[in-house]
């Protein structure tokens, strides 16, 4: 027993003497590490991600491949505005993945969850095949091997994407809106009732704020403020309103096409509005 | 290898305050469903609490990388044939569907102490995965778009299996005479950290380079795939071809 504890000593001083010499190295990760996006690439990335969670593909295919032909495939990485506000600025560089895997695993905030991120030719593939032009990410040089493989099948299926009514048809809807990282942002409470969903606020049982809804009926509550992998965009509450994407909404109450015009949300007719 | 103890970074939670289910990002069903790592021949599986363990920075082509320092595997792990991962959610589309950082046997070395030759181990470190759910969602939802119909929580197991094979086949190399690379066949022939090769190895293996398992892109750029991906996703790592069950261990051996 003896032995063992002194064993288990010298290994404890040879180990703290190792570790002071700080010569350890981490095997590469299993994947390529991309060029830095600079600031211009960045903004535009930034744009283009908000343009395909909107559902906006062509847009984000323009703004994605003016990047894809300036500075080819470059990886950009920023902090959300609403991450910024709760962290209020206490946060690493986007592209230090060390220091914010670290914060993450040392249990202080689930950054790596809150760190939004893409790469110009990843982003481009997922926006050509959501648009339905397969046969143009097909004969990209610089497709995704595996989306390209996807585009493949659908072409071979004959299918189609629907294509939205003429525009003349789409009306504007009563809702004012904001902008936040190219989101579009609308209040929950006034969404809910032009889009004709129900609402229900979950509060907190010790603050009473509102800390999350059941939209539409849904069983599992939308939770605000809160980091989500899946969801591009979180709502949050300020000053009494909650702002959440109006894209979320749309999807909720079956709206498929929409766009803004002229400082107002237009939407096409017959998509499950009231 | 006897046992395997797993970190879930964004396991679902009770939440007493509020008296509600917090969901989870990653489910721990991911990790410990039958559908993903603990398959034949593989080590019993356990959870452990998030917050074990302390933090200690490497260097990393990435930069400086954190690891976890979980004091059961310092100067254990080898002996006890103990091992740890720790699971963490990502929104980032690099790491695409999840990569693994740093191994354990990094830090492993013999020294002599006492006139006795032991194994020490300088950087108990236990590897991070991240996995992009998101990636991992859109993907399935693609190719079932196109007829598949996989279940996301199993991608899911599978996803993360093939991570958790990575941390432990870091070393074997099954095609020394490719190494990493970027291009499609590389990819599927250059067999690192334990991948299969193309041509060579079983295909509906969660080892298979590309996701899903037994899909090959067009090579040949004729418009065909070389390979569809199995309509029904592995359970488990192969036992021959080249027998991932068998080549789990730590180094060295």
């Amino acid at each position: 027993m003896c032995k063992g504890k002194l064993g288990r000593t010298l290994t404890v001083v040879i180990w703290a003497i190792l570790t002071l010499s700080n010569l350890c190295h981490a095997s590469p990760p299993g994947g390529r590490i991309y060029p830095k996006a600079n600031e211009e690439a960045t903004e535009k990335l930034k744009e283009a991600y908000a343009a395909y969670h909107q559902g906006w593909y062509d847009k984000a295919i323009e703004l994605a491949m003016e990047v894809y032909r300036k500075y080819g495939d470059v990886h950009a990485r920023w902090w959300p505005a609403w991450v910024k506000r709760l962290m209020k600025g206490n946060l690493p560089d986007p592209h230090n993945h060390g220091a914010i895997l670290g914060v993450t695993i040392e249990g202080k905030a689930p950054l790596t969850m809150m760190v939004n991120g893409v790469t110009t030719v990843w982003l481009l593939s997922r926006a050509y095949l959501e648009a339905g032009r397969y046969e143009e990410l097909m004969k990209a040089p610089w497709g995704d091997p595996m989306l390209k493989g996807i585009a493949s099948l659908h072409l071979k299926r004959g299918d189609r994407l629907p294509q939205p009514p003429s525009k003349n048809t789409w009306r504007p809807l009563p809702l004012r809106f904001r902008e936040e990282d190219y989101f579009i942002l609308v209040p929950l409470d006034e969404a809910c009732k032009v889009l004709g969903l129900s609402l229900k606020y979950v509060t907190d049982a010790k603050t009473g704020k509102k800390i999350g809804a059941h939209i539409g009926g849904k069983k599992k509550p939308l939770l605000f403020n809160k980091p989500s992998t899946t969801l591009p965009f979180v709502a949050y509450e300020e000053q009494g309103i909650v702002w959440i994407a109006f894209y979320w909404l749309a999807k909720e109450a079956g709206v498929r096409w929409w766009e803004v015009r002229n400082g107002k949300i237009y939407i096409a007719p017959n998509q499950g509005t009231k | 290898m006897k046992d395997m103890f797993v970190m879930n970074f964004r396991a679902g939670y009770y939440d007493p305050v509020n008296d509600r289910w917090v969901e989870p990002e990653i489910p721990n069903e991911a990790i410990t469903s039958q559908d993903g790592f603990p398959g034949q021949g593989m080590p019993l599986l356990w959870l452990l609490n998030a917050n074990e363990g302390a933090l200690r920075w490497v260097s990393h082509p990435l930069g400086d990388i954190p690891g976890k320092i979980v004091n059961f595997l310092y100067g254990y792990a080898y002996i006890r044939g103990v091992y740890a991962a720790v699971v963490v959610p990502s929104k980032d589309d690099r790491p695409e569907l999840a990569w693994t950082l740093g191994p354990i046997w990094d830090g492993y070395r013999w020294v002599q102490i006492n006139g006795e030759w032991k194994l020490v181990c300088d950087l108990p470190l236990a590897p991070v995965i991240e996995v992009s759910v998101s990636t991992v969602k859109e993907t399935v939802n693609s190719w079932n778009r196109v007829g598949y119909n996989y279940d996301l929580s199993h991608a899911l197991a599978c996803v993360i299996a093939h991570e958790l094979g990575h941390t432990i086949l870091w070393d074997v190399d099954h095609n020394p005479a490719i190494q990493d690379g970027q291009d499609p066949m590389s990819i599927l022939t250059n067999g690192d950290s334990g991948h299969h090769v193309y041509q060579q190895h079983r295909m509906h293996c969660f080892m298979w380079p590309y996701f899903p398992p037994g899909f090959v892109p067009d090579l040949d750029g004729d418009g065909n795939l070389e390979s569809l991906p199995f309509p029904n996703l592995p359970t488990d790592f192969c036992d021959s071809y080249p027998g991932c069950q068998s080549l789990w261990h730590l180094n060295p051996k």
